[in-house]
């Protein structure tokens, strides 16, 4: 006899078992098993429904095929079809013709259906259907028909199953003929069904009462993304308890959110996923779009397996193996590999890779944090704590992906899943255990108001709020880098024109870049950084010049400028450790090219314009009595003992604004000119900077602004260098005081310090 | 037929709700336009009911439920939409129950179990269901959503397959921008309509034809209509016929008569006709006529467009062959992305429309959705695109009755993801003026509020740019009206006043403003009657200085904040640890990267040494993958993060696409940081979370909210647009371009300048109608700032924008207030965010550890206790060393917690089972094979001591939690008494090694702590633990209490968490030493 024993509260489950007679109880999967084990007093035997059939088939001498088998062979029958259709839609198919099986192992039923399919899915259906048919192989629809036969002779209860398919729901019929058989159903859920859902195909219209009650609910709101400190608030506050999310499918890093001391949580890991990507797009490459012969790409397999196995990257050599595993079959259809093969291996090592778990090491377990999987018939006696937030998705998933017609095609022949009966079971739950006056509910603000599975959860109680008193209130200010700083002064040997401005930037800049020497930037990097692209132009600009000696044509030669980029970056990469791909270094190529052209036709322009008679590069500052350091990017020798000074940037942010220079908040180019004049003796004509990514961007001072180069001014700016100087070897504290908002731009302490802010 | 609502519709509200679509509606600000919307459901259904016998409801109702779409244009809208609609059914219940009416006691309670066939969801929403409903057989349909780091990174790959296979033929130009190339693809790619565009765009011919193409749409976007179809009214008093203004007029007219409309034949006449002014006249704006100004604005936008576009149209002209190479370069690019874009899985959000509008272009597909989908909702239909446009009149056909709009165009302010207000136009004429419904009536703000905004706003909407002559993309101000006149005029609007000299910077008027925000603030926070307080702005920047006065008098607030992906905490942790690892071998470099990591670890509260941790995770790398390791190594130092769903899904990201390299990703994680997202910084009382906080936001997170009192910030500078700075535009044919490498300037393409002059108004238009969203969210006050500020030594000269709020403000002042505020020079260096707020990170003060285990049976966890590594290869790699044939069996089964415990030889196997089978009875002692005697019995005949006073369980499989983990195991025999002693015996076969028995000690550890578990024994109670060895006749005793084994195994299990450890004695027993990378070093 085929019966539906409606229940209330897992409570009512416990007492059923009491006054009955050892039944055998068969429920959906291991986690409800063990939380069944644990709901009834006596010892019970719970087991798994995939576990009870595949014992029935043991018996029998029969083998289920497992669906990662299945999808390998019906890969090789698609193919043989339809060698030219893509990869999706055998995935397309293969889902459906599962989904499609499990309303009924008679394909004739489903005509209707397959009407509303296109051509290629719909013959597709027949041709797996008639091969799993002539293969004998027992999917997991068909082993509920062969076990249909089974005599059991004893009381058997179907308790925990959210959906039954046709199939399932036949078998049941069939062993109800014999035994009694007798599914556990909640009352409150059922009161919701609609006709074609499961249940009513065993139990079509029982008229159940509602005598569920508006509950009291403890309620406390959080922010959103304040959720850590809402509950840290909690835990201060109240005794140890539980932590129920209400989500199946949790992430590590969700479980992480929830951080109580003591406490248990579990999750799983997928370890394989960039392994497996990482060899499937090793082996695209190697097929690209063609083909590749099998025993060439059992080798190549073979050859990653080695190389895997070599460095010790175990993932991924366990990918090799289950690769190997999948060949195997497969080889026996197919000869060669191509990009469809690829990406139905891909699809069979996701199934086929170990499920891991994280879990948390605690000796003295004081509470735990579960999915909602978890909470299933689980009875606690601390209190729990609901925690819905808009970070763990939605608790209803979308409805059928099927059109009008198809539902109305498979209405007829056996229950459809349908998401609101699977959120009807959710929300039964949940009441269920917010109805316990020690638990209470923690959900983020607003969320009741635009999140309608929620709203319709609340409309079952009263709520009231439950008070914390959580700090979402900002941090004090403190200075996190003055305990890094060791206080000077600190010895002067040599002062160069960069370590100057960055003092007068920021002093703490400066103790880091200068003093602390904070270089972290890793040697092994993709592209080329700003600074050594900026070093490499120089570089070009200046072999350009000592190796076209003709430059007082004014003309330049572009092939040998070319040469040199070349050789000036494949020196550079020889030197260093740089990872820098095809594209990369083309690219880079370019930018080397055209700004270093930039900068030798605004030389050659200048050398003809002012008929110079030499030019000289990085010249360098002699010993002087401030102890200045340092080289000249450019110098030009003009007529009549005048020189022109120029200093290459790569931007118009590097060189800053023509007030800043003038003021001497920029003076970089003030120190070469002092070194000129006052320890070279040059009388310096026309000075400034070079933009070489875009030379009408440059700043330069003519003949027009010499006027700023008189004694007075000079003398000026030199007092303001031995001031800075003395101020640098005075220095103590190195305080933050950032000149503007651009000094920290590349200040590697930028995110750590205050900025000058009082502390 | 009329329809009972328990709020009562007005009259035009009526006339919204009573019909059957085909109608545009145009809903004002607080006008009850989602009370509309749901009434118009209650409506269709309604009319369901009365059209159809009960007896067919139950059948009917489910499949016309499904056929109906509500379009929202947020999931959040959504969601409120459809708790709106379940409470008015749920009203519509209570009504009918209350007056026993129960024919609509079924219907109603027939809809309500069937409401979530409704649709109510977003067009992104709608377009993923079609796809996922699997219509289309070229795209797949499960659809993988990539994030937008994903997205790049598809697009990336196939700009990198077009480059690798094109690169050689390659102009050096188009290499060297090929990163500015790549940014515009993906933009492209990122926008539905940005890619239609692309699709067929015409391949230049000949330069005339671009050029007059040029104008045609110059005319176009800035109206030019006006000037080239009509002649200019050239009358004027005598006194102003030899003025230079009136000769402009003239000369104009004289041209145009001559050579018609501008085009590529006699652009050059007009400019060279502008060039015969010096200085462009002045009008006379006494004597001129208001057309003669009309015309004089727009001959002098037009000399400025003539100017700006001359060079580049010479250019284009002259070197036309090298301009076109760069345009079927660029095609070229697009095109093969195109065409290769699902070869690569996984779509992003814009590719949801992008693919339904293509697919509606099938009409037996487009046949079936249309039979699925019958009547569209459509909300804030202002912001609909084109795209979204040309997907819904394709899903209503012919049949205009299919759509019901309804939006403001006053209040279109997302032109920045496609928006265009075009599209409202266009369907008010597609459905007939007769179907444009208005809703005017404001609900929402007092009159003094919706008699200031209709003012303001029919004044500034119609004003182009800098708030004068005319705005191409204006709107019209549809007044609204005040339904319900009180005696007293209800609402104010304030402006603060005053003037500041020497103002230097943006900072400055940013900050003065601010100050006089917060003390207004400060006047209205304890009052009564303003239970809520916004402060609106464009963008949030000037609200740094707001918060910090905010601060300073201790004011809850919640403001919106951005925080760069440079700033954000777990993502410069993560940096510095992928960072720690690339620099492990160069001492000075990892010590200035552990200075950094300490540093941020301090911020987030630790202060104890994570030396051991970090080692921890250098371990883990290799063994587990960066991204659990990291996982690992933050939940090690008590780290718990809030913000999880938008750090760490970018995390995971990253190493999916860099494939956990550590180089790539450090690559990435350096050049993607200046993306952002949005949180909120809390403060103030802490335990105001159900008290009043004054909120923060921008003007575009406010639609749809309404607050008593709205304050608008930022007013002084925000208007400015920086306008297009990339190499290459997002239209077709957008881009700069040179004829050789070593040209020192780019030139425009004319489609460049049209798409820059477009973004410029645009970008005006959309700035009016945010402030009218912002001023329309205050029911009770609307407040700002007017500064007048003046630069330091000038005597005029405002620093404020002439595009910025407070412009159109000024036009039309609210009362006046006149403040003083004391002028301070302001430096904004903000402190990064991390420093100020937890950013949803919070330290736990212990160091929780985190394992690693698989299902696990009690024999597979055994081997732990032989060495940690051994497990990592057995059980968590899975890796089958004697056999990998079953690997299938043995993955694919669902039971994997529940196996047995297996021996190794089928000779155990035959001895255990012997025994098993003498305690259970079921054979005798004489039953027992030959060769298997001695061992057998010599093990039964110990067992015969202990079978008189004990209960014998034997071979049962016991399932028991390990410190939280369910394990199964199933213990040789295990021995009770009566008292609950336990006698625990393990069989071996074979010799004794007692060197290699640790496993086989653990598994005994564990069966008697779950017995002790299941007896509920003390913890003091000793437990006896044997090992037999029946071969040798030998037995191995341990006497243990439940604490001692307790511990034993704890020292165990916490082998989890370091899993790379390697137990060097238990190589010579190990079955994987011959690929134990570990070992092999090791030895």
């Amino acid at each position: 006899m085929l019966e539906v024993i409606f229940y209330k509260s897992t409570n009512d489950i416990a007492q059923k078992k009491n006054l009955d007679i050892n039944p055998l109880i068969i429920c959906p999967s291991p986690l409800i098993a063990d939380s069944l084990r644990r709901l009834f007093v006596e010892e019970t035997e719970v087991i798994t429904i995939s576990k009870w059939i595949g014992d029935i088939l043991k018996s029998k001498k029969l083998e289920k095929i497992n669906k990662s088998e299945l999808m390998l062979r019906l890969s090789s029958v698609w193919r043989h079809y339809f060698p030219n259709e893509e990869a999706h839609l055998f995935f397309k198919s293969f889902e459906l013709f599962t989904e499609l099986r499990s309303f009924s192992l008679n394909l004739e039923l489903l005509a209707d259906f397959q009407k509303e399919l296109d051509d290629v899915i719909s013959k597709s259906i027949i041709i797996f259907w008639t091969f799993i048919e002539n293969e004998n192989l027992i999917d997991e629809h068909l082993s509920y028909q062969v076990v249909c036969d089974a005599r059991i002779n004893r009381q058997v209860w179907f308790i925990g199953f959210k959906h039954l398919s046709g199939v399932q729901i036949d078998m049941l019929k069939t062993l109800g003929e014999l035994d009694e058989i007798k599914i556990f159903f909640p009352k409150y859920v059922y009161r919701e069904t609609l006709p074609n859902d499961w249940i009513r195909w065993i139990e079509p219209s029982r008229e159940l009462d509602n005598d569920r009650k508006l509950s009291e609910l403890k309620v406390i709101h959080f922010p959103k993304s304040k959720l850590n400190l809402s509950l840290q608030a909690l835990s201060e506050s109240k005794s140890p308890f539980h932590i129920t999310i209400a989500n199946s499918n949790l992430t590590l890093s969700s479980y992480q959110e929830l951080h109580l001391d003591n406490s248990f949580f579990k999750t799983a890991r997928d370890l394989f996923l960039v392994a497996r990507v990482s060899l499937m797009e090793e082996l695209s490459l190697k097929i690209g779009s063609g083909v590749l012969e099998i025993d060439l790409f059992i080798q190549e397999v073979e050859e990653i397996k080695k190389a895997s196995l070599a460095v010790g990257d175990y993932l991924k050599y366990k990918c090799t193996l289950l690769l190997d595993e999948a060949i195997k079959i497969y080889q026996e259809f197919q000869s060669s590999v191509d990009a469809f093969a690829i990406k139905v291996f891909a699809q069979i090592l996701e199934l086929n890779s170990p499920r891991i778990s994280a879990v948390t090491l605690e000796k003295e377990e004081q509470s735990r944090v579960f999915d909602f999987n978890e909470m299933s018939y689980n009875q606690s006696e601390l209190p729990i704590v609901f925690i819905a937030s808009s970070d763990h998705g939605s608790l209803k998933s979308q409805e059928s992906k099927h059109s009008d017609k198809m539902l109305e095609a498979l209405r007829l022949i056996g229950p459809q899943k349908r998401a609101g009966l699977d959120f009807s079971f959710l929300k039964n739950d949940i009441i269920q255990f917010l109805s316990e006056e020690k638990n209470l509910l923690l959900i983020e603000e607003g969320l009741e108001h635009i999140d309608l599975s929620w709203r319709e959860i609340l409309n079952e109680f009263s709520l009231s709020n439950f008070e914390i008193t959580p700090n979402y209130g900002l941090k004090k200010a403190k200075d996190y880098l003055l305990a890094r700083i060791t206080p000077g002064p600190y010895p002067l040997t040599s002062i160069s024109a960069s370590k100057m401005q960055c003092f007068v930037d920021c002093p703490r800049k400066y103790y880091f870049s200068y003093i602390e020497k904070t270089d972290h930037r890793p040697k092994q990097r993709l592209e080329f950084s700003a600074d050594e692209m900026g070093v490499l132009e120089h570089e070009i600009i200046q072999a350009y010049f000592f190796q076209c000696s003709n430059w007082k044509e004014g003309i330049i030669d572009l092939k040998r400028c070319e040469e040199i980029v070349e050789n000036v970056m494949a020196k550079f990469l020889a030197k260093h450790s740089l990872v820098i791909s095809k594209k990369t270094r083309q690219i880079a190529f370019y930018e080397l090219l055209h700004h270093s052209q930039n900068g030798i036709l605004f030389l050659l322009d200048f050398l003809l314009k002012y008929k110079a008679l030499d030019i000289k590069f990085e010249v360098k500052i002699p010993p002087n009595p401030m102890s200045i350091v340092g080289s000249i990017d450019c110098l030009i020798f003009l007529p009549e003992k005048k020189v022109a000074l120029f200093d290459f940037k790569r931007s118009s942010a590097a060189i800053g604004s023509k007030k800043e220079t003038i003021l001497f908040e920029k003076i970089q180019i003030w120190v070469y000119l002092i070194a000129l004049i006052k320890f070279m003796g040059k009388e310096v004509e026309i000075w400034g900077y070079l933009n070489l990514s875009d030379i009408d961007d440059s700043l330069i001072f003519d003949e027009s602004e010499k006027f700023k180069l008189e004694q007075g001014h000079v003398d000026y700016f030199f007092s303001i260098i031995d001031l800075i100087i003395e101020r640098m070897k005075s220095e103590i504290n190195y305080k933050a005081s950032p000149k503007n908002a651009n000094v920290c731009d590349f200040c590697e302490v930028s995110l750590f310090c205050n900025k000058g802010a009082v502390t | 037929m009329k329809v009972e609502t328990k709020k009562k519709a007005n009259k035009e509200q009526e006339a919204a709700i009573g019909h059957f679509g085909g109608k545009l509606l145009s809903a004002g600000a607080g006008s009850g336009k989602t009370f509309v919307l749901i009434e118009h459901i209650i409506f269709l259904l309604t009319d369901f009911k009365n059209k159809n016998d009960q007896k067919d409801w139950q059948l009917k109702i489910g499949p016309a439920l499904g056929k109906i779409v509500l379009m929202t244009f947020t999931k959040k809208a959504a969601g409120e939409m459809s708790i709106r609609m379940m409470r008015r059914v749920d009203e519509l219940l209570i009504e009918a129950t209350a007056l026993e009416r129960s024919n609509e006691l079924l219907f109603w309670k027939l809809i309500r179990q069937n409401l979530s066939l409704l649709n109510i969801t977003t067009i992104h929403g709608f377009c993923h269901r079609l796809l996922r409903m699997g219509f289309w057989n070229q795209f797949p349909q499960n659809i993988e959503l990539l994030s937008t780091i994903e997205h790049k990174d598809k697009i990336q790959k196939l700009f990198d397959q077009w480059f690798s296979e094109t690169s050689h033929k390659l102009d050096p130009l188009f290499v060297s921008c090929s990163p500015a190339l790549m940014t515009a693809m993906k933009d492209i790619f990122s926008s539905p309509e940005l890619r239609v565009m692309w699709l067929n765009p015409h391949l230049p011919q000949k330069a005339d034809a671009e050029i007059d193409l040029f104008f045609t749409q110059l005319i176009k976007v800035n109206g030019y209509f006006a000037l080239f179809d009509n002649a200019i009214d050239l009358t004027v008093n005598n006194s102003e016929k030899n003025k230079k203004w009136h000769d402009l007029l003239v000369g104009f007219e004289e041209i145009r008569s001559q050579k018609g409309t501008v085009n590529s034949h006699n652009y050059l006449d007009y400019y060279s006709f502008f060039n015969t002014f010096s200085r462009f006249p002045t009008i006379s704006k006494k004597e001129a006529s208001e057309g003669q100004k009309e015309a004089f604005d727009l001959i002098r936008t037009f000399r400025d467009d003539l100017k700006a576009v001359m060079e580049d149209l010479k250019a284009l002209t002259t070197h036309f062959n090298i301009y076109q190479k760069w345009v079927i370069t660029i095609s070229n690019l697009f095109n093969f992305i195109n065409a290769n874009y699902l070869s690569i899985d996984g779509f992003s959000f814009s590719d949801l429309e992008f693919y339904v509008h293509q697919g509606l272009n099938q009409s037996k597909i487009l046949e079936k959705i249309q039979e699925s989908f019958q009547y569209f909702i459509v909300d804030e239909f202002q912001d609909t695109s084109f795209i979204q446009f040309e997907i819904l009149k394709k899903l209503i056909g012919d049949d205009h009755k299919k759509i019901f709009a309804v939006g403001d165009r006053k209040q279109a302010i997302y032109g920045f993801r496609g928006g265009e207000l075009q599209v409202f136009s266009d369907c008010a004429q597609l459905l007939g003026s007769e179907n444009n419904f208005f809703l005017k009536n404001n609900f929402r703000s007092y009159d003094a509020i919706i008699n200031y905004n209709n003012s303001l706003f029919e004044n500034i909407f119609p004003l182009g740019t800098k708030f004068e002559g005319h705005d191409p993309h204006g709107v019209s101000m549809e007044s609204q009206n005040i339904p319900i006149t009180f005696e007293q005029n209800r609402g104010e609007v304030i402006c603060f006043k005053t003037t500041i000299l020497g103002v230097e910077s943006d900072y400055d008027l940013d900050a003065l403003e601010a100050e006089v925000l917060v003390q207004h603030i400060l006047e209205v926070f304890s009052k009564e009657e303003f239970q809520s307080i916004c402060v609106l702005y464009r963008k949030l920047a000037p609200s740094s200085f707001l918060l910090e006065h905010m601060l300073k008098h201790d004011l809850a607030f919640s403001a919106q904040v951005k925080i760069k992906i440079a700033d954000d905490p777990m993502m410069n942790l993560f940096l510095y640890l992928v960072e720690l690892q690339l620099n492990v071998d160069d001492y000075a470099k990892s010590q200035s990267s552990k200075l950094l990591l300490s540093t941020l670890l301090e911020i987030f509260g630790l202060k104890r040494d994570v030396d051991l941790i970090l080692e921890q995770f250098n371990h883990d790398i290799p063994i587990l993958g960066l991204m659990t390791a990291f996982q690992k190594f933050v939940f090690s130092v008590g780290i718990s993060n809030s913000m999880h769903s938008q750090n760490f899904s970018l995390i995971d990201s990253l190493c999916r696409i860099a494939k956990e390299n550590l180089t790539t990703l450090y690559g990435m994680l350096k050049n993607d940081s200046s993306e952002d997202y949005s949180m909120e910084m809390m403060s103030g009382d802490s335990k105001s979370n159900s008290k009043k906080r004054i909120t923060i936001m921008t003007a575009h997170a406010s639609k749809g909210l309404e607050f008593d009192v709205v304050l608008l910030g930022g007013v002084h500078t925000n208007g400015r647009y920086l306008g297009m700075r990339d190499h290459l535009g997002k239209f077709p044919h957008s881009f700069k371009w040179k004829k050789s490498f070593n040209q020192k300037n780019y030139f425009k393409s004319p489609a460049y300048h049209l798409e820059s002059e477009i973004l410029k108004l645009k970008d005006f238009s959309e700035s009016k109608r945010l402030l009218y969203v912002a001023c329309t969210r205050a029911i009770k006050q609307l407040v700002y700032v007017d500064l007048y500020g003046m630069k330091k030594g000038e005597k005029q000269g405002m620093l404020d924008n002439a595009n910025s709020w407070i412009q159109a403000l000024r036009l039309y002042p609210g009362t006046i207030r006149e403040v003083e505020v004391e002028n301070k020079e302001s430096l904004q260096i903000d402190i990064p965010l991390i420093q100020k707020d937890h950013l949803g990170i919070l330290l736990h003060h212990n160091f929780p550890k985190l394992g690693h285990i698989s299902e696990l049976s009690v024999t597979r966890l055994a081997s732990i206790a032989n060495c940690n590594f051994k497990f990592y290869l057995q059980n968590i790699c899975k890796i089958d060393n004697k056999s990998s044939s079953a690997i299938f069996q043995l993955i694919d089964s669902d039971e994997r917690e529940e196996e047995k415990g297996y021996s190794s030889m089928a000779r155990g196997t035959e001895i255990h089972q012997s025994l098993s089978k003498l305690f259970k009875n079921e054979i005798q002692r004489s039953d027992i094979a030959d060769e298997n005697q001695s061992a057998v019995w010599w093990a039964w005949d110990l067992a015969n001591s202990l079978l008189a006073n004990h209960e014998v369980i034997s071979e049962k499989m016991i399932k028991f939690s390990l410190f939280g983990q369910m394990i199964s195991g199933t213990p040789d025999v295990v021995f009770c008494d009566k008292l609950n002693n336990l006698v625990i015996w393990d069989f071996k076969t074979g010799n004794r090694n007692s060197e290699n028995e640790s496993s086989y000690w653990f598994q005994l550890h564990c069966y008697a702590f779950a017995y002790a578990k299941l007896k509920n024994i003390h913890l003091d109670q000793s437990i006896e633990i044997s090992l037999l060895y029946v071969d040798q006749s030998e037995v191995v005793t341990q006497k243990l209490s439940l604490e001692e084994i307790s511990q034993l195994l704890w020292l165990q299990w916490i082998k989890t968490e370091s899993l790379n450890q390697v137990n060097l004695l238990h190589c010579p027993y190990c079955e994987y030493s011959n690929i134990c990378h570990k070992a092999n070093c090791a030895h």
